[in-house]
């Protein structure tokens, strides 16, 4: 039973020992890295119990606190699942409803009564399928064997938020049947974060589970290329889990989880695993296709097997791919693209092995650049002012207005906040570009989106000869109902956050920037702004 | 009509009968004479018969087992025989601990540990016995012994206060009301259900919690549903034994009916006198049992409370009515004084005390009486169990047990911490260290006692514990509350500073970590930052003000068990 589960030894037979006789009425699972694959173990474990032991029989449910969002369908999902119900569609989609037809699910009574009633539904069951139309006496013989109910609840850190009435209860459920029942919740949250006040709960029997060390982690991934090969019939011969690809997987995956070393949950590890080895096996499937190809003519049905690479294939792929693993991470760890396309975009060339050896680059070329936020790419060059604008008005304290913008006799005047950390206060203001965007008034922009435009933008007008007075001309432009329209629009996409109230009519409407800095950086060196010289606290 | 109470030597059919009831939501309508029913009766009865077919394999295999190889056994015996004392035992257990391994390849340095890594071709049944006994180990944690023979016990007293008190209201038909207090896990569930359980006839049993009972209303359909179970049953029993719990609320004559029937909406509370005050009226006593005896003084007005003691107050012995008995199971010291003034003086004001074990000797009896709990249908093994007892001497002589179990009493008296000490203790046993050793027992009291609040810390991954550390950082320069821009501010600078060596695993550098912004949420999720102001639509994600609830020690101890270099170095640098 412990083999299914690699890395997870101990875990297993720790959960396997303790359902086998009388479990503690309230476990608690806790796996701060990865409780996804915590619990897919408890749940097969148990269900392996259910299956195989005869003398201790385990019926378990597992359920998902983020799928139960509501008691009614928690009660529902246990009970169906005890009693091997399935909602159909045909049937109305009806839960079970025991012998008198009754709803289970209307409070917490019910669902205890639900309960007992499965449990004794259950006996009847196995009686009834193990000795057939046999005397009285053997029934309730056999009603006396142990049968323990076991509800596994996923994510249990969502009940407090979701059924805060519930999580009392159902740490106690075992007490409020009076049955051979227990729960267990699995979750990455500890205990004692979901714990009720006043001790309403009992403690729970603990088990911990810490992340797996690098060998149980590539004996865990290796084991699903077992499992895939085997499900696959490897007809034509070219399939990229084959299984004499194995030795190379497994040198795939250690450097895989070499780069990636700061991710330990081994379903995020697989999920890049999946979406790069196709990729990574292209060239060796290609080469093999090719000789596959050119015997063809010779004799057909007698292909030749698909050879494991040579030492040199595998470090050549290997020095290839390896920019790759880390591009994978960044982008599929945190999702920003999915799987296959991403594996579509990053694949190599056709017949990569065929090119000689100082031709191949490396995947991804390292000349790319990230590409921005798709809302800033194509603005009209106004609302980029703005933007920037804005950014200076959100991040500048007001006071600093007059000497950051103001164009007085002496140039050399303006200048920026010192850096020097004072001695005597022991704290330094955090920067307000860190702490987050200020408020400001409609007019601020206005006036600091005029400096601007008067600073980086009078050169790139067409002339106007009809403005006389230095600064007319941008005065003309700031006071344009294209402005207000454009910030409005802005404000609108989620570039601005309006702070003020849509219809309030006394005083200048207020805003809050929504940009980060590495966006309006971007902005500032497409229109040749010295950003961080206007900035008064910069980067 | 009840059955009648069986006689003691029918142990097989008192036992399927009484789980039958169990089956059927029906707890007390069948009296158990044995002292060790405990806490519930349904629980306990299963765990006694059940045995006999679970490991009936088991059963066989002992001696067939032992023939082949006599002499070993004998010896084992010899060994086994001479004294238990300190000296042998601490000779054979002290191997035993640090070492498990060691003990297979040499056999001879511990004696108890002959039946596995001597007789290899007999491993199957001191496996099957260790299972055996780890089973029973597992049910007597859920129930455990009293050890405590001290006839003054509050216990004791309680137990026997109570059963009087049962009694007169079952043989005289009193009304009675009563307040069971104690600690947790001091045993108030299991002397009721032990007195219940001893009575001379099977009372109607109303058990109430003040946990899902929230509202009268709740309580009092539930009330409803219990009596139409209960007494639905005491008509229909005699006639069909079996398929009463099923079909009990059938077609009744029954005044409850109508609030059972009606699942959708329940009864308005008008009801609740009428229903309460045809409790005497009953065929049979009736025992209202109200678990978390305080939350139901929470509920608006107490009208349940009231009509239930009002009721037992003013129910009058006679041939007519029977007794009613409302007790009530409280942990709160105070929950007199929860009581309004009409309900309080309807109180009959009788408060029983229970107790937990008072002095840690108990503790350690309690520990040999769990863990040498017989395996009940396996009489052959009489080998086994005198090893498995000269195991558990030796390990309750060790000191380090008894320093683990003396400090796990002065902090808590709750026996349930200790039986999940013990229950990991039996977890860990295995056929290559069959006996329990006091690391065990160390390192079950590092998990299963008072935890320490951040123990995990260093399993998170690399971003978040670079965020944990900036985070401290940020508090030491002043900032307690931050954002996730301060932080990433921070790891970044950080990472540029010590680009010279960058964050190398396995020899392979791996560069500045890019997705920081998932590690916080991680660190979020893990309730390790908790957000100080709720959360705004105007705000970015990123300027959300946290505060950390880790200290500066736990992220350094972590630092120190993750070991890494970098970590290390950043968290022990000034701030700046």
């Amino acid at each position: 039973m412990a083999t299914e589960h690699p890395g997870y030894e101990r875990f297993a037979t720790e959960i396997s020992s303790l359902f086998s006789a009388r479990a503690p009425p309230f476990l608690y699972v806790t796996d701060p890295v990865s409780p996804r694959t915590t619990a897919v173990v408890v749940n097969s474990v148990l269900s392996s119990m259910a299956r195989s032991d005869a003398s201790s029989r385990v019926y378990h449910a597992q359920i998902n606190a983020v799928a139960c969002f509501n008691a009614r369908i928690l009660y529902d999902t246990v009970l169906n699942q005890l009693a091997g119900w399935q909602v159909e569609w045909d049937t109305a989609c009806t839960n079970w409803a025991g012998d008198n037809e009754e709803r289970w699910n209307e409070n917490l009574d019910g669902f205890i009564h639900g309960l007992k009633t499965v449990h004794s539904f259950i006996g009847r069951e196995n009686t009834a399928g193990s000795t057939k139309g046999k005397g009285k006496q053997i029934e309730s013989d056999l009603v006396t064997d142990i049968r323990q109910i076991v509800l596994v609840i996923e994510r249990a850190e969502r009940l407090p938020d979701q059924m805060p009435d519930l999580l009392v209860p159902l740490t106690r459920l075992a007490e409020l049947t009076r049955l051979d029942l227990s729960i267990v919740f699995v979750s990455d949250v500890p205990w004692e974060d979901i714990r009720p006040p006043f001790g309403a709960s009992p403690d729970p029997y603990y088990v911990d589970v810490l992340a797996l060390n690098k060998e149980d982690l590539l004996r865990r991934l290796g084991s699903t290329f077992h499992a895939v090969s085997s499900q696959s019939e490897h007809t034509n011969g070219a399939d990229s889990y084959h299984p004499s690809l194995r030795p190379l997987y497994s040198q795939f995956l250690s450097v895989l989880v070499d780069s990636c070393s700061y991710v330990q949950d081994p379903n995020e590890l697989q999920y890049i695993a999946a979406a790069r080895w196709p990729g990574f096996v292209k060239p060796i499937l290609d080469a093999h296709n090719d000789r596959v190809d050119e015997d063809v003519d010779m004799d057909g049905p007698d292909e030749p097997g698909l050879k494991p690479p040579s030492e040199h294939v595998r470090m050549r792929l290997i020095r290839i791919f390896k920019p790759s693993f880390k591009t994978a991470l960044e982008t599929l760890y945190p999702r920003l693209e999915h799987a296959t396309s991403w594996a579509a975009l990053n694949g190599p060339e056709e017949n990569l092995l065929a090119k000689p050896a100082n031709k191949t680059q490396p995947i991804p070329d390292p000349g790319e650049v990230e590409v921005d936020d798709g809302r800033i790419a194509d603005l009209p060059r106004m609302s980029k002012f703005i933007l920037v604008a804005a950014y200076l008005a959100s991040t500048n304290p007001h006071t600093s207005d007059v000497r950051m913008f103001g164009r007085g006799v002496d140039e050399k005047k303006r200048k920026r906040r010192s850096h020097k950390p004072s001695a005597k206060s022991g704290t330094t203001k955090a920067p307000q570009r860190v702490l987050g965007p200020n408020t400001f008034p409609l007019d601020r922009l206005i006036a600091i989106l005029g400096a601007l435009l008067e600073e980086n933008d009078v050169d790139q007008r067409l002339p106007a000869p009809e403005y006389l007075i230095p600064g007319e001309h941008t005065d003309m432009e700031i006071a344009r109902v294209g402005i207000y329209n454009t910030i409005i629009e802005l404000s609108d996409i989620g570039l601005f956050h309006r702070t003020s109230a849509a219809e309030k009519l006394d005083g200048p409407p207020t805003f809050k920037c929504g940009i980060s800095y590495k966006m309006t950086s971007a902005l500032a060196q497409q229109l040749d702004i010295p950003l961080n010289d206007l900035l008064w606290d910069p980067a | 009509m009840p059955s009648p109470p069986p006689s003691p030597t029918k142990r097989v059919t008192r036992a399927t009968r009484k789980s039958d009831d169990f089956a059927g939501d029906i707890h007390s309508a069948t009296p158990s004479p044995t002292k060790r029913v405990t806490r519930a009766t349904a629980k306990a009865s299963p765990a006694k018969p059940s045995p006999l077919k679970a490991s009936s394999p088991v059963k066989r295999r002992p001696p067939r087992a032992r023939t082949p190889s006599p002499v070993p056994d004998s010896e084992s015996e010899s060994r086994d025989a001479s004294p238990p004392v300190a000296s042998s035992s601490r000779r054979a257990s002290s191997p035993a601990i640090p070492h498990p391994e060691e003990c297979t390849s040499a056999p001879s340095a511990g004696v108890l540990e002959i039946p596995v890594p001597l007789l290899s071709p007999n491993k199957l049944a001191p496996q099957n016995c260790l299972d055996a006994q780890k089973r029973e180990i597992l049910r007597a944690i859920q129930n455990p012994p009293d050890v405590v023979d001290d006839e003054e016990s509050a216990n004791r007293i309680a137990h026997k206060q109570l059963s009087d008190l049962l009694k007169g209201t079952v043989v005289r038909g009193e009304g009675n009301s009563c307040l069971l207090l104690g600690p947790r896990g001091s045993g108030k569930t299991r002397i009721l259900n032990q007195c219940i359980s001893e009575l001379s006839e099977p009372p109607i049993v109303l058990r109430l919690s003040g946990w899902s009972q929230q509202s009268d209303r709740l309580a009092m359909r539930e009330i409803a549903y219990q009596l139409s179970q209960q007494t639905g049953r005491s008509f229909l029993a005699a006639a069909d034994d079996d398929e009463a719990a099923d079909e009990a609320d059938d077609d009744e004559p029954n005044p409850f009916l109508d609030t059972t029937t009606v699942t959708t909406s329940l009864p308005p509370s008008a009801h609740l006198p009428a229903l309460i005050s045809t409790l005497p009226t009953l065929s049979r006593p009736t025992v209202v049992v109200l678990d978390a005896f305080d939350l139901f003084a929470q509920h608006p007005r107490q009208s349940l409370l009231y009509c239930l003691l009002d009721t037992a107050q003013s129910c009058r012995g006679g041939a007519s009515s029977k007794g009613v008995a409302v007790i009530g199971l409280t942990t709160h010291v105070d929950t007199i004084n929860l009581l309004e003034k009409r309900v309080k003086s309807r109180f009959s004001g009788r408060m029983l005390r229970t107790a937990s074990p008072s002095q840690s000797q108990d503790w350690v009896e309690l520990t040999r009486g769990i863990l040498c709990s017989r395996i009940a249908e396996l009489d052959e093994t009489g080998d086994w169990q005198r090893q498995w007892e000269a195991g558990v001497h030796s390990f309750l002589q060790d000191k380090a047990t008894i320093v683990v179990l003396k400090e796990t009493f002065s902090v808590t008296k709750d026996v349930r911490v200790l039986a999940r000490l013990l229950t990991s203790v039996a977890t860990q046993l295995s056929p290559s260290a069959a006996f329990p050793t006091s690391a065990q027992l160390v390192s079950a009291a590092a998990t299963q006692r008072s935890r320490p609040r951040f123990s995990m810390l260093h399993a998170l991954p690399y971003p978040s514990l670079c965020l944990l550390i900036a985070c401290v950082h940020a508090s030491t320069a002043g900032h307690p509350i931050f954002t996730f821009e301060m932080l990433h501010e921070k790891v970044r600078d950080q990472i540029r500073l010590s680009a010279s060596a960058p964050v190398e695993v396995n020899g392979g550098s791996i560069g500045m970590p890019q997705c920081p912004r998932t590690a916080f949420e991680t660190l979020v999720a893990a309730k390790l930052f908790t957000p100080t102001a709720a959360p705004s639509a105007s705000l970015g994600k990123e300027f959300v003000k946290f505060r950390a609830e880790v200290s500066r020690e736990d992220v350094k101890r972590a630092v120190q068990t993750r070991g890494d270099i970098n970590l290390t170095k950043w968290l022990t640098k000034a701030t700046q």
